[in-house]
């Protein structure tokens, strides 16, 4: 497709918009959506994950999860710091791209995901899509959320009000995502398929789809 | 058995890999990046044993991260002929 790593953290599309980027600056969720405005398309679907400021300590918590709570308790995020393998994740990013081109008839894919320091309730990842269609539109993003989610080289460290900063390295619960269409080389092999989970539920949705949690 | 580390310069029959550390895992090794000797031939899991001799307490992330050479996953049985860099990918938490 012409497509080529023209600076560190960006990939261009043909119109030469940026459309798979890694940034420090806070996302701009209208600007992503105004980016996936097409003539041939009836739909267009934002998703925007955000860091959550408050999160209910989960009964199975384990390394790599929230600090020990007691069940029930909440636990108060500060601020997150996103740290990303940048080459690698801006690959499996434009993999991921193709991949849900392939399966959908999209007509523009938008993905930005926020690195460094964000204060909670602040954007962290923007998703857009258009279709001509809307279950395609609403399909193809979940998808791609929920494989980015599991596939692309970033890393959160949750900074507490209450506790130490904790980076998050999600290994056990059940995952939600509608498959693992991607191969997993793992060094070691998963008891299931689905025995590591989304770390926990960081997201909001501006689009009329339901939350996966 | 060829022992794997190699606190000598290697000759042609070693080859030099760059271990890349992203989050705990660079916490763990208090470094972003090691350079490790392999004799050449060896498999990803020999070189992620000699990496575990070193830095015990990287042991619990490893086993259940990923590995990744030129910004793809590798399987554990990835044959290292070459001089190359590889990355320690720990469960991710993007999003």
């Amino acid at each position: 497709m012409g497509i080529q790593l023209t600076a560190c953290h960006v990939l261009p599309c043909k119109t030469n918009a940026i459309m798979i980027e890694l940034t420090e600056l806070p996302i701009d969720a209208s600007a992503v959506l105004a980016q996936v405005a097409d003539p041939e398309c009836g739909a267009e679907v934002l998703f925007v994950g955000t860091t959550r400021q408050w999160t209910d300590v989960r009964p199975h918590s384990e390394a790599g999860g929230e600090p020990q709570a007691e069940s029930g308790q909440r636990i108060e995020t500060s601020h997150l710091i996103y740290e990303s393998y940048r080459e690698m994740a801006l690959v499996q990013m434009r993999r991921l791209e193709d991949e849900a081109r392939s399966r959908w008839p999209l007509r523009k894919v938008v993905m930005v995901h926020r690195l460094g320091h964000i204060a909670a309730t602040e954007a962290s990842v923007a998703i857009a899509v258009s279709s001509p269609h809307r279950s395609e539109a609403f399909e193809a993003a979940r998808w791609l959320i929920d494989e980015l989610k599991h596939h692309v080289p970033i890393w959160k460290q949750e900074h507490y009000v209450q506790h130490g900063p904790q980076w998050i390295h999600p290994t056990a619960g059940n995952c939600n995502c509608p498959e693992h269409a991607l191969p997993h080389s793992l060094t070691h092999q998963h008891s299931h398929p689905h025995s590591h989970a989304h770390p926990p539920p960081s997201t909001r949705q501006l689009s009329d789809a339901r939350e996966e949690q | 058995m060829t022992p794997l580390s190699s606190p000598s310069p290697p000759d042609s029959d070693w080859l030099r890999v760059e271990v890349r550390l992203f989050a705990a895992a660079a916490d763990l090794a208090a470094a972003r990046q090691l350079r490790l000797h392999v004799p050449a031939g060896c498999s990803l899991s020999e070189l992620i044993a000699q990496l575990l001799d070193r830095f015990p307490t990287m042991k619990n992330l490893a086993h259940v991260s990923r590995w990744a050479v030129d910004e793809q996953f590798v399987p554990a049985d990835f044959i290292i002929d070459r001089d190359l860099a590889i990355a320690m990918i720990p469960p991710v938490s993007g999003g």
